[in-house]
């Protein structure tokens, strides 16, 4: 037999980092379980009580339409932050004098609550979808704005002198040289961006909305409804994980490859 | 036959405001189709601003470079530039790298394919072709770099220290095989160093250039036989030579350090 002694985890197929990934969720699980009980479930129900009332939410409708609400709504607001941030961070990013003049503003305002300025979303758009998506897309464009402008402006002067060298044109400039050097750190932009306009986006119905899940959080809040409260919470945070998990798997899949860090130039 | 000519060229930073640096002053040189020539001179004595303007990358301030007769107003298809800084992609593979020229110049996959496999050979690539830049070495970098150069085919290739960066035994591998490289396909070349050994074991002539502003001290003659392999550099002509560089360079560095002003 063996004449070295072996601990358990010397195994192939045993991945001690993957363990750990996924020991995580199970302790949370466990976690939220075992401080159910503690409260009692009437105060905080349980992951099964909270899973029988999303059930129960699907067949009752309170879930699907207000789900899609606030999906669209999101899916909306991420794609005007990711183009309107990337516009104006090459701007930023380009133009030296732009940058210069506006580089402090652009911080300053991200560095704003905006939920203060919530209320003036709501005289120029109303009480509606529209709202919920502007106040979101200006979540989502600073940090696509900022890493964009910082990406851009940190490439390096060797890779420009290349370019003039061998007499680029500037669309083969960017094509060729800017964009492949700034998509690991967009692919960074765009997971901020994602969290950040959903931020916005349930910030928006929890403060003045017509429908999404926010409102319904909002109102299981004001009731007091502790499994309908659970029951958003949870569905919220697994399109928040979801969409993460998306983009981070992309940045890793990037940095592997090229060996090229993502810097998020200062958020 | 002269491919070559530099003429009086002269550049200065800023001119006429009071931070202006006089660079180089009045610099004349013509080199030979085929010939290997090294520039050596002290940090700041505006090697790289003589390569750049050659490269039409800078414009002189005064005078006048010219390549088979045609005057160089800005960069060229024909000449070919290798940087110090590693300037590989590392998005792109060796072999993607070593194509970016051509593929910029719009030339058709197929042929540029072909084209690019025996520069790999020849910059001694081979097996490394889907290599992505951070699978490989500082000095296997330089050989993309170098590959990607030369696989379009320049009249002239301009070397800014190409292996600054790398170590000894490196830089005299490589060395070596550039003398290989550049005498199988005839190719001249303008190589800027800091090291007198590399300058005479590459090349056919060695320039010394003067602390800033930079003008030409000596031109040295190299009239050691080719092949020259690594153990050449142990030879009584090798060392008479490399003597006669230290001797016009010593004051020179002297006077390079004093200024000690970064070069650009």
């Amino acid at each position: 037999m063996a004449t070295q002694e072996q601990s358990v985890f010397d195994v192939e197929w045993f991945d001690p980092i993957m363990a750990g990934r996924i020991a995580v969720p199970i302790g949370v699980l466990v976690a939220w379980e075992l401080l159910s009980i503690w409260l009692g479930s009437a105060l905080l129900p349980g992951p099964e009580d909270t899973l029988a009332v999303i059930q129960q939410g699907i067949g009752a409708g309170w879930i699907v339409g207000n789900l899609q609400n606030t999906m669209i709504t999101l899916a909306v607001g991420f794609l005007i932050s990711v183009a309107g941030g990337l516009a104006l961070g090459m701007v930023l990013g380009f133009v030296q004098s732009a940058f210069d003049v506006f580089e402090i503003y652009v911080l300053s305002t991200y560095s704003v609550p905006k939920i203060v300025l919530y209320p003036i979303f709501l005289f120029i758009f109303q009480l509606g979808m529209d709202t919920k998506i502007a106040f979101g897309a200006a979540h989502g464009l600073f940090p696509m704005l900022i890493i964009t402008m910082g990406a851009i402006r940190e490439i390096d002067e060797i890779y420009k002198k290349v370019a003039r060298s061998l007499q680029m044109g500037r669309w083969q400039l960017f094509r060729h040289i800017v964009f492949p050097f700034i998509l690991v750190q967009l692919v960074v932009a765009l997971r901020l961006a994602f969290s950040l306009t959903f931020l916005g986006v349930i910030l928006a119905e929890l403060f003045a909305s017509k429908s999404g899940l926010g409102l319904i959080l909002q109102h299981a809040m004001a009731n007091f409804n502790t499994g309908r409260i659970m029951a958003v919470v949870t569905i919220l945070m697994v399109i928040a994980i979801i969409g993460n998990l998306f983009f981070y798997a992309a940045q890793r899949v990037l940095e592997r490859r090229w060996n090229m860090t993502a810097n998020t130039g200062g958020i | 036959m002269t491919l070559l000519e530099i003429e009086d060229v002269s550049k200065t930073y800023n001119a006429n405001q009071p931070n202006s640096v006089e660079a180089i002053r009045d610099i004349s040189l013509d080199i030979d189709e085929g010939e290997f020539i090294s520039i050596v001179g002290p940090t700041g004595c505006g090697k790289s601003t003589l390569m750049e303007i050659v490269a039409g990358l800078i414009e002189p301030t005064a005078g006048e470079i010219r390549i088979g007769g045609d005057l160089v107003t800005g960069p060229r298809e024909d000449i070919g530039v290798v940087f110090q800084e590693d300037s590989t992609f590392p998005w792109r593979t060796s072999m993607e790298n070593v194509e970016f020229g051509l593929e910029m110049r719009g030339q058709d996959k197929q042929p540029r394919r072909e084209r690019c496999q025996e520069i790999i050979d020849l910059v001694g690539l081979a097996g490394f072709e889907d290599a992505y830049p951070n699978e490989l070495s500082g000095g296997m970098r330089q050989r993309v770099a170098i590959g990607r150069t030369l696989a379009l085919n320049p009249a002239i290739m301009l070397m800014d220290e190409p292996f600054g960066a790398l170590d000894e035994q490196t830089r005299l591998i490589l060395g070596e095989e550039l003398l290989r490289i550049c005498r199988e396909t005839n190719q001249t070349t303008m190589f800027i160093t800091h090291s007198l050994t590399e300058a005479v074991h590459l090349s056919d002539r060695v320039l010394v250039m003067s602390a800033r502003p930079g003008v030409i001290k000596d031109l040295v003659d190299v009239d050691i036989p080719r092949p020259r392999g690594a153990d050449v550099v142990t030879t009584d002509e090798f060392t008479d030579i490399t003597d006669r560089l230290w001797e016009s360079l010593r004051e020179e560095a002297q006077r390079g350090l004093e200024q000690s002003i970064p070069e650009r």
